[in-house]
């Protein structure tokens, strides 16, 4: 028992403190959730009850206090509100009594109101139908708009009101009839929008693929005029130039070309296709309607591309060549105004293709032309298509490379049909010095190609020394040079001089020395003629100076730098050198011709018994045609030539009798036959002395006279006369005398050399003389020596 | 859209093909004189006056299959002279002038000389004194133009490219004679088998004295050149 009073003791110590602290609290109005939450917590949550129990029953004893206290003035409180009743019951009488008045006073104001109220629903209703047709209205309106500017054709104005119509007004009708069918409507008139451009469209293709000729025509055109007008700025220089001899200025003239007439514009009307272009970038195809423009336009120019095969090429390539400029000029008109439409490496890749095209059909065709000036024909129109496009930016190496590949193939037509023409020209030469008898045939034959040195007119007649193939030459081989150049023009070589040059040097070359090489082996010209061809070939080769000045004048070289350049052609040394050939053959042909005369030789009698009076027949033969010789060649061989073949004559009539008295023709020969032959040399050389003076041939200074060729007979000659033959062993006395004489020779001929004393009487004749048997003595010892040498 | 070549050439042998070339001074009509001789065959659609034209027109000449190639100058002779690859390889010339204009005809020994000087000697020559038509306002009499081809070996024809009147003629006259050169050449050239057959053949002086045609019925019109 007394633990417990002990525990009750604790515990209500400490409830005093906490109940404290709570009452403190709720006193102040402060939250008890924390010291609540914690209690509970803590595990402890009946002291807390016990103390918030008590704080209650202390709060409701306090409340009884206080109700006791103010008792009295409770009752007094509820009398006051029984009061306040009555005289709110009075009060409501008397309202309801208003209110019954007021109700009959305003029945009839209430209809009124339900009117008013009805007439306001009314207005609302028809304010919106209003505006309902307001919008249908507008949007009518748009649509009427919108079919006149189809009807009219006007598209983008259209599609425009149709963009309006859809974007500002279709989400917008109230009416859904009307919706629909705008909506159903829109993408129709679009669809027929863009069927109208596409086939305008359409329709300008086709008209721009009949214009593109005739636009390539034109601009051809344009470019032709343009090069004839520099043609005839550099023939007026040319002339110009011709005329004052003495210029300070070298250089070439610098072409200052004035453009006065203004160039006609290429009209061509490209509307239709800004106009679809246009329309399909509002409809939102551009892409598509960019695609179809290629695809077409590659198309047509893949039709235009294919050549007639009906008809020649010849005939054919103009309007081809057109067409395809036209394409192109107006792909790049395209290419710049139409924003967009084409690439530019779609305009360059077609441009690339379509070159690569007609390149190959050049080579093609350039193949097997035979003819040079319908390759020539080709060529300018392709150089003027070249600087037709080339205007427009498009590059043309390819065009210019083709026609350099072809430049060997044209020349060498250019050189079969020379050949043709100069073969034939020497052929039918008569090779007689021309006869002028007017001064036309003078100008044209003469002058024109500076043959003669002196520009001065002459006397008519007028022999020339030369024949007629010489001007029909030069002729040709100026149309060569002309022809040349033509084809060399307005390609890709700036200095076309050299080129023409060495064409120039393969025709005079190639051509006309071979055919004269031709005419000088075919041994089908006389000795006259031979001589005419020979002075021919020196003309002709004179002649290369003119063609060299005529080549540079028409290459644009002023005359005077012309003149004065050191690189000549190679065929002026070739033509020397067949010079040397006719020559040869002249040589030849005057050796075979003093072979038919020397032939009478044989007719010589070698053992005469008495000597000859005179020169023997074939001597008297040789000298009438040496004599006809010498006076045809003065007139018409260079002095140097003329030498030749005198000397050749005179060299081979001394060879000849020599070769005579060594054949088996001669057996035996006297002393008398040796003194003919003596007279026979005699007057053989005093023609050559005479020739030698009188064709000037003294005054070349040259160190063998004619006469000299003669030496090798003379001096067996003069051996075989001379009273001591056997002076011939003396070294001295041969070298001075006999240095011509061959032992060998001379062993043979001595061998046939007899005395009469020799002959079938001799031994009976009694009239041999002191001198004669000192001469036949010592030509015995001779004869011994020289068997001795061999 | 196909062209329209000419298709009587189409399938067709030709056993000569003659150059023939327009010379003379400018308008006198001789772009007139070719489309007139060549208007059957050729058709351009456009006139094309850029350098050197030419057109073609296939005859029948004894049985032959001939080609006639007319080269014409296109104004290019008033620039400066043709050059000589238009001569090159020609067989026939017509010498053209106005029969209005004296100058034209004074000029004639110009282009003689040239031709002469630049195309081949055996080449057929036809004067050609056009614009018949103007008889009113005639400059060249007749008998100085007759008397001008006797003197230069040449044939002669007075035309009216505008009337049709001798057009046809005159390069039948050309072309046919060009032919015979030909023929006969061959027919020398096998009678002599070992000669070159480069036979001079002795040309005849033939004057064509323009005959009293009445113009063709259906009169085209063509405007004169400017």
């Amino acid at each position: 028992m007394t633990a417990q009073p002990m525990k009750r003791a604790i515990v209500e110590s400490g409830d005093g403190g906490l109940g404290l602290g709570i009452a403190t609290f709720i006193a102040n109005g402060e939250d008890l959730g924390p010291i609540i939450r914690h209690s509970f917590e803590s595990g402890k949550p009946e002291a807390l009850m016990q103390n918030l129990r008590s704080i209650v029953k202390k709060k409701e004893v306090e409340i009884e206090e206080l109700c006791r206290l103010h008792y009295e003035d409770f009752i007094l409180a509820v009398d006051e509100l029984r009061g306040v009743l009555v005289d709110a019951d009075e009060l409501k009488g008397m309202l309801y009594g208003e209110n019954s008045h007021l109700q009959e006073a305003s029945a009839d104001q209430l209809l009124k109101l339900d009117e008013l109220l009805e007439l306001y629903s009314v207005k609302k209703n028809v304010g919106e139908a209003i505006t309902t047709l307001k919008i249908c209205v507008e949007v009518f309106s748009l649509c009427m708009t919108c079919n006149n500017f189809i009807a009219e054709a006007k598209f983008h104005p259209a599609l425009k009101t149709l963009d309006l119509i859809q974007k500002g007004y279709l989400r917008n009708i109230p009416l859904k009839l009307v919706k629909k069918v705008v909506a159903r409507q829109i993408p129709l008139i679009k669809l027929h929008i863009e069927k109208k451009v596409c086939s305008e469209f359409n329709d300008w293709l086709v008209h721009i693929r009949r214009m593109a000729k005739q636009i390539g025509q034109a601009s051809i055109s344009q470019a032709s005029s343009a090069r004839q007008k520099g043609e005839e700025m550099r023939a007026r220089q040319r002339e110009a130039e011709g005329h004052s001899h003495a210029g300070p200025d070298e250089h070439l003239y610098a072409l200052d070309l004035e453009n006065t007439e203004e160039e006609s514009a290429l009209h061509f009307d490209l509307t239709p296709v800004y106009r679809a272009h246009h329309m399909h970038t509002c409809l939102g195809m551009e892409d598509k309607f960019r695609d179809y423009y290629y695809k077409n336009r590659l198309m047509q120019l893949n039709l235009d591309m294919q050549i007639s095969t009906s008809q020649p090429f010849l005939e054919s390539h103009q309007p081809f060549l057109a067409q395809v400029a036209g394409f192109f000029i107006v792909e790049e008109r395209v290419l710049r105004t139409a924003d967009g439409l084409l690439l530019e490496s779609q305009v360059e890749t077609t441009w690339e293709t379509a070159i690569g095209k007609i390149t190959s059909i050049l080579e093609e065709q350039f193949s097997r032309m035979r003819t040079a000036s319908h390759l020539l024909l080709i060529k300018d129109y392709v150089t003027l298509l070249g600087a037709a496009v080339n205007k427009y930016g498009y590059r043309i190496t390819q065009l210019i490379e083709v026609l350099e590949k072809s430049r060997d193939k044209y020349h060498q037509l250019l050189l079969l049909d020379c050949r043709k023409q100069i073969d034939d020209v020497l052929t039918n030469d008569s090779y007689e010095q021309m006869v002028i008898k007017k001064e036309y045939e003078y100008s044209m034959n003469v002058t024109a190609f500076h043959l003669e040195h002196d520009d001065a007119i002459p006397d008519f007649p007028y022999v020339t020394s030369f024949s007629s193939s010489v001007p029909d030459v030069c002729r040709i081989v100026r149309s060569f040079i002309e022809d040349s150049v033509s084809y060399l023009s307005y390609g890709g070589l700036m200095n076309i001089y050299d080129v023409v040059k060495a064409y120039l040097d393969r025709l005079l070359i190639e051509v006309l020395n071979d055919s004269l090489l031709n005419m000088i082996y075919a041994r089908s010209l006389g000795m006259s003629q031979m001589m005419q061809l020979a002075g021919n070939i020196s003309v002709l080769e004179q002649a290369c100076g003119m063609y060299l000045l005529h080549s540079a004048q028409l290459c644009g070289i002023p005359k005077r730098v012309a003149e004065r350049s050191h690189s000549g052609l190679t065929a002026r040394a070739v033509l020397k050198a067949s010079q040397n050939a006719v020559y040869n053959a002249l040589i030849n042909l005057t050796n075979f011709k003093v072979d038919e005369f020397m032939v009478l030789l044989e007719e010589v009698n070698w053992i005469a018994e008495e000597a000859p009076d005179n020169a023997n027949d074939y001597m008297n033969e040789v000298l009438i045609y040496l004599e006809t010789l010498v006076s045809t060649a003065q007139e018409i061989l260079p002095l140097e030539a003329l030498y030749k073949v005198v000397s050749g004559a005179m060299s081979h009539i001394s060879d000849s009798i020599m070769t005579t008295l060594l054949n088996d023709g001669v057996k035996r020969f006297t002393v008398n036959a040796v003194l003919g032959i003596d007279i026979d040399l005699k007057t053989l050389e005093a023609f050559a002395d005479d020739k030698f003076d009188s064709t000037g041939l003294s005054d070349l200074g040259k160190e063998t006279t004619f006469r000299d060729c003669l030496v090798e007979i003379r001096q067996l000659t003069n051996l075989l006369l001379s009273s001591q033959p056997e002076n011939f062993m003396n070294p001295v006395i041969r070298q001075r005398n006999y240095g011509s004489l061959d032992y060998k020779k001379l062993a043979i001929i001595c061998e046939k050399y007899k005395d009469s004393a020799d002959s079938l009487f001799g031994s009976l004749s009694n009239r041999n003389t002191p001198q004669q048997s000192a001469r036949k003595k010592s030509m015995d010892v001779l004869k011994r020596r020289l068997k001795d040498f061999s | 859209m196909s062209r329209g070549g000419s298709h009587g050439e189409l399938g067709q042998r030709i056993d000569y093909v003659f150059k023939v070339v327009l010379i003379g001074d400018s308008a006198v009509g001789k772009s007139q004189l070719l489309a007139r001789f060549a208007r059957n065959q050729f058709n351009l659609d456009s006139k094309a006056t850029i350098g050197v034209e030419f057109q073609t027109r296939t005859l029948n000449i004894d049985a032959r299959n001939v080609k006639a190639q007319i080269w014409d100058t296109a104004g290019q002779e008033r620039y400066r002279a043709v050059t000589s690859a238009y001569y090159r390889g020609a067989v026939g010339a017509m010498l053209v002038y106005d029969i209005t204009k004296r100058q034209s005809f004074d000029h004639v020994a110009r282009w003689l000389e040239e031709l002469r000087g630049h195309a081949d000697k055996n080449i057929v020559i036809m004067l050609m004194g056009n614009k018949s038509d103007l008889g009113t306002l005639r400059a060249v009499p007749i008998e100085d133009a007759k008397e001008f081809a006797e003197r230069e070996n040449l044939f002669f024809m007075e035309t009216s490219a505008l009337e049709a009147i001798n057009v046809e003629n005159a390069f039948m006259t050309v072309l046919t004679e060009i032919y015979r050169t030909v023929s006969k050449k061959n027919l020398v050239a096998n009678e002599e088998p070992d000669s070159s057959g480069n036979s001079s053949l002795l040309k005849g002086t033939k004057i064509v004295v323009p005959g009293q045609e009445p113009p063709s019925t259906l009169k085209a019109t063509c405007c004169m050149s400017s």
